[in-house]
Formats: C-alpha cells, sequence, structure tokens
C-alpha cells in the first residue's frame, strides 16, 4: 500500500476547524489551565503542608527517632550503629534534675547528657531554632526556652549565669535514698553558664550539659530508666519483623527494652489510604474539569466529524485532526495552568507568609518538586486526548450520515405517557437531557467540592489549637512547686474565688492532696504489688520489700505510701466519661468512694472494696479511715481506660486515691493543701483571661503555670506556615471548584446556542431564558452540594479517620463550608444568566445560522 | 387594510473586504388576509426578507411596519413578544426543540405567552396535519416531512395574525407539499391570516394569491404593492 501524504490537509483542516471554533476552545484552554494548576498547586501545597504538620509533630516530640533501646550497654551501642537498617543512632542519659534558679522553684528541669550523633542528628532537626553550641564545659549548660521561661528568663543571652541546684539521679544515690534520706538526694548548688538555647513544641523544660558536667553526677548510660539509646532507621516505616531483627542480636538484659511502634506500618497503610484516597479525588476532579468541557459539545464534534467522514475522511486521519487540536489547546494551557500554580505555590503564599512573620524569610515554606509539574503536565495532556478521542471514537464506531445526525439524545420507542409540561419543566429537562453528560458535570463539581471537603477536614484536624486542645485538659495549670516540701497554702480558698471571679473563666477544678500511708491490704491490693515487682519497674526485692511493708506501711522510706486526692465535681465527670460513666456521682460527692489510680500495673482486685489509711496531716493523723474503691484506672502498660491522674505530685507505690472534694476537707481540715489547679476559659486561647489568672499569683515564686496559650504561642511561626499553608489549599480548592462552575456553565450555554436562539424566535424573551437558567442552576447547585453532603461527608470522614493524629474527634468546619455552598449556589444563579447575556449578543437569526454553518 | 409595509429596506454584511447587499431597497406591501409567495434565486435576499418581517434579523437601513408598528425601534425583548403574540414562524430547517415531545413543542409559544393553550384548537391542527398519532413523539423520533409538519402546526397554534414560512415545504414529497400548502391557505382564510411564503418552486408559488421576484436583494418582478 502507498502511503499518501495528507498531513498537511488534516493540519490545515485542524487549523481551520481550531479557529472557527474560538470561544469552544478558550473554554477548554480555560480548563486544561484549572487542570494542570489544580495538581501544581495542590500537591505543591498539599506536600508542603503535610512537611510542615509532620515537622510540627517531630518539634512536638521533641526529639527525632524511630525507636528507642533503654539502658544500652557499650556492645549493645557499636552492634545497633553497625546494623544496614540503622541510619543514626544516639546515646542520650538524664543525669540530673534542677530544682531551682535562685529563689525560683522550677518545674523540675531535666539534664540530659547527649552524644554527638544524638545531638546533631536527632535534637538539632526538632528544633525551630538553636543558638549557641553544645556544651563543652562543664558549667556550660543549654536549655529549651521552656524551661527558660520557668526560671522567668524571657530574653535569654548566650554566655549568662544561671546559678541553680540540681541533685544528681545516680542509682547509688536513689538505693541511699531509701536507706538514708536525710543524706541523700542532696541538692547541689552550681553557677552554670548558658552556651545554648532552642525551642522546639513540646514544652518540656530540659537541659543539655556536657560530658565533663556528667561524668561528675556518677549517672551511667545503664541506670535503670536514665540511658537510652535512641535510633532513627533508614527506612522510617519498620514491621513488627525489623523490631525483632534489631532487637535479636542485642541481648537484652535484665528491664532493658526496646521501645518501638509496631502499629507504624499499619498506621503509615492507613494513612495512606486516606491520602492516596485524597490524591485520586484530586485527579479525577482534574479530569473532569476538562472532560467535562469537551463532552458538553461531543454532539456536535461528532456532528462536524460525521461532515468530513462523508467527505471521505478515515478515521486515522479524524484521530490526527483531534490529537492536532489537542496538543494545541494543551501547549497553550499546560504552561500557562504551570506558571499559575508555581506563581501560587512558590510566590504568592512564601509572600504572604513572610509579610505575616517576618521572621520566615530566609525559611523555605513551598518546596517545589519537579515531579508534580512534569507528572501535571502529562496528566493533563492525557486528559485533553481522552476528552478529545471520544467524538472522533463514536464518529469511527457509526455511519457517516448517523453522525452528521448525531443529537447526543438516546432514540428510544414513542414514551407512553403523556406529556403536556412543556415550558414548566424545561430546566429540569435541559439538566437531564443527557444523562451521562449530567452524570459528568454533576461529577465534577461534586468531586471537588468533596475534595475540599476533605481537605478541610484534615486542615481542622491539624490546627494546632484543636491538637492542643485534645492532648491538654484545660487551659491552665496552676501548680503549687511547695506541695511535697514546705507545703505553703500557695492556692488559698480566696486566690480560687478570685479567679472564679474573672470574667472569661468558665471552670475551676482545684485539686488538693495529701499524703496518704496505707497499711498492706492482701485482698485489696496484694495481686497489684505482685504485678508491679514483676514489671519492668520492679522496685526492687518482692519479698525483703513486702516483708518490711507488712510490717510498717512506713517502711523503706514511705515507698508504699500513696496520694490523697481531692477533685472537683467536675473533674469527676470528666475522669468519670473516661471510665464509662458508670460511677455514682452522688455517692463520691458524699465521700462513700474512691476511685484508684495504680502505677504500671493493674489494680482491678481493689474494685469494690474497702481500703484503709491514714492521713498524716489529716485533723486526725492516728485514726484509721476506710472507703470503698469504686473503680481504678487502668495502668498505661496495660491499655485500657487510662486516666489522667489529676494530681502533679507522685507518692510512693500505692494506688493514688481520688476522693471528692468535700471529703477532703472533711478529714484534712484547716491542713488541707490545693496542689493544683486547672482552668478552662469561655473563649480557650484568650490572652485577656490568661494575664488576669496569672496576676493572681503575681510574685509568688514557688507557684508554675503550665499554659496551652503559653505552648501555643512557641508554636507561633510553625503554626502559621501550616495555616497559611492549608488555608491557601482550601482557598485554592474553593476558587477552583467555582471557576469550574463557572466554565461547565458556560459551556452548557455556549453549546445551546441555537436553541437560544431557536426560543428567542419563538417568542421565549430574554428574562424568560434567564429564569430557566437560574432554575438549571440552581438545580445543579443544590445537588452537588446534596451529593457531596451524602457522598463526600462521610467520605471526608473517612480521610480524617485515616489521616488524624492525637486520636482527635472528627469536627465538620461548618462555617467554612457553609460559606462555599452559599457562594456555589451564588455562583450557579448568577453566572449563567450572566454569560448567557455576554455571549448571545447577536441577532437570532445570525445565531441560528452560526450553528448551521 | 395593510398589515406588513417595508420601506427602503437594506441588509449589507461585511465578507473580508467586500460589502454583500443582501437587501437593497425593498419596499413592499402586504395587505391583511393576503396570501403571498416571494421567490428568487439561492441567495436573492428571500430569507433575509423573511426574517426582516418577523424581527428576527436588524436592518441595516430602512422600516419594517408590521400592523401599524415600526419594528425597528422596538427592543430586543419586545420584539420577541411582538413575534409570539403576532408571527408564526415555519423555518427551513424546522427548529424544533429536542428535549420537547410535538405537543410540547406546538404549544410552547402560547405557554411562553402565559396563556392556557386552546387543547382542542392544537388537536384539530394536529389531525389535520395527519399528526394525531404523533402528538407525543419526540423530534428525533418523526421524518423530515413530519417535523416540518410539527414547525407549521406550532406556526398556527398561536393563531398569529401574520404567518411567516421558510420554504415549508423544502422537505417534502409533492403530495404532502399540496397537502401543507393547502392546509395554510385554509387556515389563512379561515382564521384572516396573512401569509408570506418563500419558495423556490414556481408551481408552488401558484397557489399564491401573489408572487414577488428578488434578485440580488431587489424586487425585480411580480407585484410589491
Amino acid at each position: 500500500m502507498m502511503k499518501v501524504n495528507n498531513r498537511k490537509i488534516i493540519a490545515s483542516v485542524a487549523m481551520r476547524t481550531y479557529r472557527a471554533n474560538k470561544k469552544r476552545n478558550a473554554l477548554t484552554v480555560f480548563a486544561v489551565i484549572l487542570t494542570t494548576f489544580l495538581i501544581t498547586a495542590v500537591l505543591g501545597i498539599g506536600i508542603s503542608y503535610w512537611d510542615a504538620v509532620s515537622q510540627r509533630a517531630i518539634r512536638m516530640n521533641g526529639m527525632d527517632f524511630d525507636m528507642e533501646l533503654t539502658e544500652p550497654r557499650a556492645d549493645q551501642v557499636e552492634l545497633v550503629r553497625d546494623m544496614e537498617s540503622v541510619k543514626y543512632a544516639g546515646v542520650a542519659v538524664k543525669c540530673a534534675i534542677a530544682e531551682t534558679y535562685r529563689d525560683v522553684s522550677l518545674d523540675k528541669t531535666r539534664l540530659y547528657w547527649v552524644d554527638d550523633t544524638c545531638w546533631e542528628k536527632q535534637c538539632i532537626p526538632a528544633y525551630e531554632f538553636f543558638k549557641g553550641s553544645y556544651p563543652k564545659k562543664e558549667e556550660e549548660l543549654v536549655l529549651s526556652t521552656a524551661a527558660l521561661e520557668d526560671m522567668g528568663i524571657k530574653e535569654p543571652e548566650i554566655g549568662m549565669e544561671l546559678p541553680l541546684t540540681y541533685y544528681s539521679l545516680a542509682e547509688d544515690t536513689e538505693r541511699q535514698e531509701l536507706e538514708d534520706p536525710v543524706s541523700a538526694q542532696q541538692n547541689i548548688s552550681k553557677t552554670f553558664i548558658l552556651s545554648g538555647y532552642y525551642r522546639d513544641y513540646s514544652g518540656k523544660q530540659y537541659g543539655y550539659v556536657s560530658q565533663a558536667f556528667y561524668e561528675t553526677t556518677g549517672v551511667k548510660q545503664t541506670d535503670f530508666t536514665q540511658g537510652a539509646l535512641k535510633i532513627t532507621l533508614k527506612k522510617s516505616l519498620y514491621s513488627a519483623k525489623d523490631i525483632m531483627n534489631i532487637q535479636k542480636p542485642l541481648d537484652l538484659q535484665d528491664r532493658q527494652m526496646l521501645i518501638a511502634d509496631d502499629h507504624i506500618m499499619q498506621n503509615f497503610i492507613r494513612m495512606a489510604v486516606g491520602v492516596g484516597g485524597l490524591l485520586v479525588m484530586i485527579l479525577i476532579s482534574g479530569y473532569l474539569f476538562v472532560y467535562n468541557t469537551l463532552y458538553i459539545s461531543v454532539s456536535k464534534d461528532i456532528r462536524y466529524y460525521g461532515q468530513l467522514k462523508t467527505l471521505g475522511m478515515t478515521s486515522v486521519q479524524l484521530k490526527r485532526l483531534v490529537y492536532l487540536q489537542a496538543l494545541w489547546n494543551s501547549c497553550i494551557g499546560i504552561p500557562v495552568g504551570m506558571a499559575l500554580g508555581a506563581a501560587v505555590s512558590a510566590g504568592l503564599i512564601p509572600t504572604a507568609l513572610r509579610l505575616i512573620n517576618p521572621g520566615m524569610s530566609g525559611m523555605k515554606i513551598v518546596t517545589v518538586h519537579p515531579f508534580i509539574y512534569v507528572g501535571a503536565a502529562l496528566f493533563s495532556s492525557a486528559t485533553v486526548i481522552a476528552g478529545c478521542r471520544k467524538p472522533a471514537v463514536i464518529t469511527g464506531e457509526c455511519s457517516p450520515i448517523e453522525a452528521v445526525s448525531y443529537t447526543g439524545l438516546t432514540k428510544g420507542r414513542e414514551k407512553q405517557k403523556e406529556r403536556e409540561r412543556g415550558l414548566k419543566d424545561m430546566a429540569r429537562r435541559n439538566m437531564f437531557r443527557d444523562r451521562k453528560q449530567a452524570a459528568v458535570i454533576l461529577g465534577s463539581f461534586f468531586v471537588v467540592l468533596t475534595v475540599f471537603l476533605c481537605v478541610n477536614a484534615v486542615i481542622r484536624g491539624n490546627d494546632a489549637k484543636n491538637i492542643l486542645n485534645q492532648i491538654r485538659s484545660c487551659d491552665i495549670t496552676v501548680n503549687n512547686q511547695t506541695t511535697l516540701e514546705e507545703k505553703l497554702p500557695l492556692i488559698t480558698e480566696e486566690r480560687l474565688d478570685e479567679i472564679r471571679a474573672i470574667e472569661g473563666v468558665k471552670e475551676i477544678r482545684p485539686v488538693t492532696t495529701a499524703q496518704m500511708i496505707v497499711p498492706y491490704q492482701e485482698e485489696l491490693l496484694g495481686p497489684y504489688y505482685k504485678r508491679l515487682y514483676q514489671s519492668r519497674y520492679s522496685p526492687g526485692d518482692y519479698e525483703k520489700d513486702i516483708e518490711e511493708y507488712k510490717k510498717d506501711p512506713r517502711a523503706l522510706n514511705c515507698i508504699f505510701d500513696g496520694r490523697f486526692v481531692g477533685i472537683s465535681p467536675e473533674e469527676f465527670r470528666k475522669i468519670n466519661d473516661t471510665l464509662g460513666g458508670n460511677l455514682d456521682e452522688e455517692a463520691f460527692e458524699k465521700g462513700e468512694t474512691a476511685i484508684a489510680v495504680p502505677f504500671w500495673a493493674s489494680a482491678e482486685e481493689a474494685v469494690g472494696k474497702k481500703i484503709r489509711f491514714f492521713l498524716p496531716d489529716g485533723q486526725e493523723p492516728e485514726k484509721e479511715h476506710e472507703i470503698t474503691v469504686a473503680a481504678t484506672g487502668e495502668s498505661s502498660m496495660d491499655g485500657g481506660n487510662v486516666i489522667d491522674d489529676p494530681s502533679e505530685y507522685s507518692g510512693g507505690y500505692c494506688p493514688n486515691l481520688l476522693v471528692s472534694n468535700t471529703l477532703a476537707k472533711e478529714l484534712m481540715g484547716d491542713n488541707i493543701l490545693t496542689e493544683v489547679v486547672r482552668i478552662e476559659y469561655e473563649k480557650p486561647y484568650d490572652k485577656e483571661t490568661e494575664k488576669a489568672v496569672k496576676s493572681v499569683f503575681r510574685d509568688e515564686k514557688q507557684i508554675s503555670f503550665d499554659s496551652k496559650l503559653t505552648r501555643y504561642q512557641e508554636m507561633k511561626s510553625s503554626e502559621q506556615q501550616v495555616k497559611v499553608l492549608g488555608g491557601g489549599l482550601g482557598i485554592i480548592l474553593a476558587v477552583l471548584a467555582i471557576l469550574n462552575y463557572i466554565n461547565m456553565m458556560a459551556a452548557g450555554v455556549q453549546n445551546r446556542a441555537k436553541e437560544f436562539a431557536t426560543l428567542e424566535s419563538l417568542g421565549m424573551t430574554s428574562g424568560q431564558i434567564r429564569k430557566v437558567l437560574v432554575q438549571e442552576g440552581l438545580g445543579y447547585g443544590i445537588l452537588s452540594i446534596l451529593l457531596s453532603m451524602a457522598v463526600g461527608l462521610p467520605l471526608s470522614y473517612i480521610v480524617f479517620q485515616s489521616v488524624k493524629v492525637y486520636n482527635m474527634g472528627y469536627s465538620l468546619p461548618v462555617l467554612y463550608n457553609l460559606i462555599l455552598f452559599a457562594v456555589i449556589i451564588a455562583v450557579c444563579v448568577m453566572v449563567p444568566p450572566l454569560i448567557y447575556q455576554m455571549t448571545q449578543k447577536e441577532s437570532v437569526i445570525e445565531r441560528l445560522r452560526a450553528d448551521v454553518d | 387594510m395593510e398589515i406588513l409595509v417595508t420601506e427602503n429596506l437594506r441588509k449589507y454584511y461585511q465578507l473580508g473586504d467586500a460589502t454583500v447587499r443582501a437587501l437593497d431597497g425593498v419596499s413592499l406591501t402586504v395587505e391583511k388576509g393576503e396570501f403571498i409567495a416571494i421567490v428568487g434565486r439561492s441567495g436573492s435576499g428571500k430569507s433575509t426578507l423573511l426574517h426582516m418581517l418577523g424581527g428576527l434579523d436588524v436592518p441595516t437601513s430602512g422600516t419594517v411596519i408590521v400592523d401599524g408598528r415600526d419594528i425597528s425601534g422596538m427592543t430586543k425583548d419586545e420584539l420577541t413578544i411582538f413575534r409570539r403574540r403576532k408571527i408564526g414562524f415555519v423555518f427551513q430547517n424546522y427548529n424544533l426543540l429536542p428535549l420537547m415531545n410535538v405537543y410540547e413543542n406546538i404549544i410552547l409559544p402560547i405557554q411562553l405567552d402565559g396563556i392556557k393553550p386552546d387543547r382542542k384548537f392544537v388537536e384539530n391542527i394536529l389531525e389535520m396535519l395527519g399528526l394525531g398519532e404523533k402528538k407525543f413523539a419526540m423530534p428525533n423520533q418523526l421524518s423530515g416531512g413530519q417535523q416540518q409538519r410539527v414547525a407549521l402546526a406550532r406556526a398556527l397554534a398561536a393563531k398569529p395574525a401574520i404567518i411567516l414560512a421558510d420554504e415549508p415545504t423544502g422537505n417534502l414529497d409533492s403530495s404532502t407539499s399540496q397537502d401543507v400548502l393547502g392546509l395554510i391557505k385554509v387556515s389563512g382564510e379561515q382564521l384572516g391570516q396573512t401569509v408570506v411564503m418563500i419558495t423556490h418552486n414556481e408551481e408552488i408559488a401558484q397557489m399564491a394569491g401573489r408572487i414577488i421576484r428578488l434578485e440580488d436583494g431587489r424586487i425585480c418582478g411580480g407585484d410589491a404593492v
């Protein structure tokens, strides 16, 4: 067969067709721009958003590592470092606790020594900033901004003197403490020099010391609970098998543990499914943007290709004609879309962020991934080709004459049902004239709306305020630092009344505590102690210790005492909710029942039994009291209903006893001591209320605050980044959803130009046509909103569940969604008549002819 | 009584550098109840004249007076309302709405005016045109001739004063053509309607009361007055 050279004529026909369809092609190009922009901007910003949220999670954790080996031996450290799967392994040892700075009581600032690997590869990456250098000399110290703030230092300077008292955490000292508490745990005074400071979002008061200082403390990395080997893996995703592979050769001894998250793979898969689902929906939206625009005029194209076919154009030639036009549309739309995507994601958003926070001027805010741009270009081209191919394929499948008279309406049998509604039903019939087309149009509206709903849910879930609300039970915690030692009544009834009177304070939950001596009670706590001594946190020799305990409840420096904790009715309700809400509040308030909170082991046998105890600081120190244990919080090691102990200071190994404040007052009398008060504001994060609360305790150096607002403010720069990126993502999706509506409506009106001209020729006024168009637009708007509510909301719930962190509850950003819905309805109602008015300017006959031509 | 008057009607189009004179000074008067045929070669300006008479197109200059009103001064919507009340159009290519069945297509102009259609009258027309059984058929289920008859039924149903028909028998066989023309004529006589029909078929034109010949946008034969 001889090859016929017809490329030139095909190109020429294609060019003429292309030029003749200027308006149609403009809409297609616009759709291509939308699709390319959607993928480049949404994925670019989306990935950066995800990076920012992950970075924030690392900063909230305070260190970047995958697993932890407790109390590592030197040989184990070497072994781990040599492992193929391990990227870094750094040693961190908690060696001392700083207690006071000048005359300020500190909230136990933990001092760590870490090796170079841990510092450089695992600590620094988790900090928002670090100034200075890691301590080299014995007196040098690095502190977290949280620790500095606890000392009252708001503007730290490198080289400043820090007179502190601290005690060592060496095991020898602790053992000595049990035997001779007076000489042990002596606080040492030392003037440190600040060699550096950093900010993370853990809110923890941490300090880092030099190797020279660490050696003076006598703590060893193998000391129980003090030393740890932080392991960063090459692949941060690992399975239970990987954990075993690392653990096996380590020959773990005694109470050593390899702490790893064996759900990490499952969690990742869960998250990947959510994010993947979102990505698929974004791609579907992008596909439908273009496909839709082309599909609306498919009948016209088929008739035109049919004409060409009658003139002898083959299917192959038709396809070439189609591809050429698709190529030209892509050549205009894709670069413009990419440029817009780059301008918004790498230009507009970072600029907006730097304007809000000039401190971020040097930071990389949006990472431009070239693969996104290449992917977007390929995807958009493929979509255009797929959309254009359709009419060519249909034309190829039917005879030229069938193609010429193609209307897209199904030729069915005559309908038996008499229909005489005519004008009244016009809008509905127009919407569903071609069911597939209606489905495609509604699909495109609905998918992008659903993506918006999902992204909004994810953004809301990752809002720092929501995360902090989830992980913190109140706005501010006011802590009496003298609770264990001097026992000064710093949080008095008067002060509590003063707080209650502050406008903006919603609820206060004072917690009173006192030492509680509990005689050995076999039936009640025997099994608990057995379990405790079998656990990793075993205090020592079970037989020996319990024998001593049986003889004297105050034995071994009161290691078997507990805290008698009085709580408010509000606190009780919170705890009761966590426990399933089955407890009798009245009995609790009357002082008939208590809740036991054990450590590290379950104390389930105590439930329903009466516990006997003494209160050495109470009204009658020698009197034995008893109360029924109504429930126990499960140990965190066993899972189950873990309840947060409302008291901050721990006593001995006996479970703490939560009772009503009424009972506590009755038994403690004037000696009652409020250890901590938790305050909730009417408006969370309210600065004025917080200022007023803090001023109640002004000049009180032994009161410390732990505030949600302070924590939030520390996260400010990261939060601004997360918010601007997330907000940008939401706005872009909303704008795209609206632009897509406009484009679809424009394509719809454009495609029906002849029909409108016919209607006008028959006497339909432009007002009547506009009314029908408004009804149609309203129909599309309402239907797509209903669909996105019916399918999109459940989907957004599923996506949220799969990507959520911190066990947060799903909540709907009602206001944003309502605003978008309102805008969509407004667009749907206003745009079609507007486009009709703008485009149908020629005389009726010109428009009737234009389509015939 | 004059129902249609054109005075020095011109319609010029710009086609590249050349000016096409579709109508070049047409003056015409039609009396109420007349049946006029406009004949002429393709491109002579027949359809343009008909569109001008119906207010579907705007003249470059000159006036069109329908039933005593100069329609050139009317706004777009005034023209549309005027058209649906006074004029019944029969398009060469039918211009039926694909989403509406035969009956709905026919009653649409009446409904647009907010009037309840005269069912009996419409059914009579359908019967006369042989569309009784196709009342609820969709346009794409009809043959060309049937569609032409629906277009005619639509023009007659609103009982307009003037019927403007562009090649109403162009797609019909000779027997149906005769039927349709007979119907137009009878209906015109019964309702006192004025009919202006375009045709290139001399035989059909002979059925009209008056024939007007157009050539190059001018009246060149027949009786213009």
